[in-house]
């Protein structure tokens, strides 16, 4: 495991709740069973290894993370954005757009994984995952248009 | 997603908006082929409406690479990969996780039986060993609710029995004080009744006061206190008598409340009978004594609770032979 696959794993969970404090919590259990299976060394993790436990995880504690996702207000202070990145869109975005939709544009578009993982291990076809990625793309860029926008909060 | 068939029947005809809609991401990702391609730019002049999907695609992959630039900071890292408990800290500070395999396996076998060997120490075997869960050595004969308030200046209860009555040292008494036959609710008893000789007349037992010590321990167990019916018959004949008042009162339900059978007889001429019955019984038990002689019957308290609607009697029958004697 590296130290990009331990970012990518916290985005996830951070992205998902926007609760730093869970993700954190979630992230470290996740960490921990990678660091069992692989006896403790950070080696370099298989993809679909990797987004098939994001998933699980995901799947396990979905009713929870519907809850925390319902009173989102995030707490950035531990993470770094780029310069005028609005984090205010995305949770605009992430509460109107159904978790189903969130997962596979977090796996695909934020973390970049392939879209043949995700969709063997969400067990959807290529053609469903595309959908979902383009209506995502679609009400965030929507959100995000400048024209559009009328959320303040730029590089909170 | 790339269209690598043909669509022959494509070429020419006009795409719908909806049709359209669907390409968007095919075709800002360059995945559609040149005719799809072709055709869904026409679309795009004929429905404004694409033109506005297609900027909002842009501006969400610009977005959604902003996303994934969002980094946690070092701290955070460090907070994910720390070990959860303490002892995994320290296992990890200690690269326990490096030592030789069997090295690991004997520090682990050890614990494990340090676990087991405190816990086996701490563990107050003499108190497990001693609950016998319910097989209690002692002859429970009643357990009552019932009570009766006694003033706590009071002491033992008044005796109403007549010395004669109680002169001898019968059996009941014996049973009383022996430890090895303690009944459960003579418990509230002990400090007394230890404190006395067994062949003392029971007058004297009341006049004896439990050392204050004791006396204290008396009055925090809650008192709980039956009653005695004591009496004593002359009759003509007391042997022939005996047998007749014995078999008269197994019929009335009379059982043995002491160790030895009803009619025992305790010296020659002299007829012990220790024994409870119904109370309901009462009458008849009075009209059969009544048919050998005058009984004189007093009740007192006693540490001995009977079940609700039992009585418990001892009745001396005695030959009048012997009083001349």
């Amino acid at each position: 495991m590296q130290d990009k696959d331990i970012e990518r794993i916290a985005l996830f969970f951070f992205l998902l709740t926007l609760d730093q404090n869970v993700a954190a919590q979630l992230s470290s259990q996740v960490v921990d069973i990678l660091l069992r299976r692989s006896k403790g060394q950070l080696k370099e993790l298989n993809e679909r290894e990797l987004v098939r436990l994001l998933i699980s995880f995901f799947l396990k504690n979905k009713k929870t993370l519907q809850q925390v996702r319902s009173e989102i207000m995030p707490h950035f202070k531990d993470w770094s954005a780029p310069d005028k990145f609005n984090i205010n869109i995305y949770r605009e975005f992430s509460k109107r757009t159904d978790i189903e939709i969130l997962v596979p544009f977090l796996l695909c578009a934020v973390l970049q994984f392939s879209d043949e993982s995700v969709s063997q291990e969400l067990n959807i076809t290529k053609g469903t995952l595309a959908s979902r990625l383009q209506k995502a793309y679609l009400k965030i860029g929507d959100l995000s248009r400048p024209e559009r926008t009328s959320l303040s909060g730029v590089n909170s | 997603m790339k269209w690598t068939f043909s669509l022959s029947k494509f070429k020419g005809r006009r795409l719908t908006q909806f049709q359209a809609e669907e390409m968007v991401s095919d075709y800002i990702n360059g995945q559609l082929d040149p005719e799809r391609k072709a055709a869904f730019e026409k679309a795009v002049i004929e429905f404004p409406r694409l033109r506005d999907l297609i900027e909002s695609y842009r501006q969400g992959q610009v977005y959604a690479q902003k996303l994934a630039m969002i980094r946690p900071s070092e701290e955070l890292k460090k907070s994910i990969l720390r070990p959860e408990t303490v002892i995994d800290q320290a296992l990890e500070r200690v690269n326990f996780s490096k030592w030789p395999k069997s090295l690991r396996m004997s520090l682990e076998i050890l614990s494990v039986a340090a676990v087991i060997a405190t816990v086996s120490v701490l563990i107050p075997w003499e108190q497990l060993t001693s609950l016998k869960f319910g097989r209690s050595g002692d002859i429970v004969l009643a357990e009552i609710s019932r009570q009766f308030d006694i003033p706590q200046e009071q002491g033992l209860p008044a005796l109403s029995a007549s010395p004669e009555e109680d002169s001898f040292p019968d059996e009941s008494e014996n049973e009383e004080l022996s430890p090895t036959t303690s009944v459960q609710v003579a418990a509230t008893a002990i400090t007394t009744t230890t404190l006395v000789p067994l062949n003392r007349p029971v007058q004297a037992v009341a006049a004896i006061k439990p050392a204050p010590v004791l006396a204290s321990t008396t009055t925090q167990v809650e008192r709980r206190l039956g009653s005695l019916f004591r009496g004593a018959i002359h009759v003509i004949n007391a042997r022939a008598a005996s047998q007749k008042i014995t078999q008269r009162l197994s019929e009335l339900g009379g059982r043995k409340a002491g160790e030895v059978e009803m009619g025992w007889e305790r010296e020659k001429d002299l007829f012990y009978y220790h024994f409870t019955i119904p109370e309901d019984k009462y009458d008849q038990l009075s009209s059969l004594f009544s048919e050998f002689g005058s009984l004189r019957l007093s009740k007192e308290r006693h540490e001995r609770v009977m079940p609700e609607g039992i009585i418990r009697l001892i009745i001396v029958v005695e030959d009048k032979s012997r009083g001349r004697q």
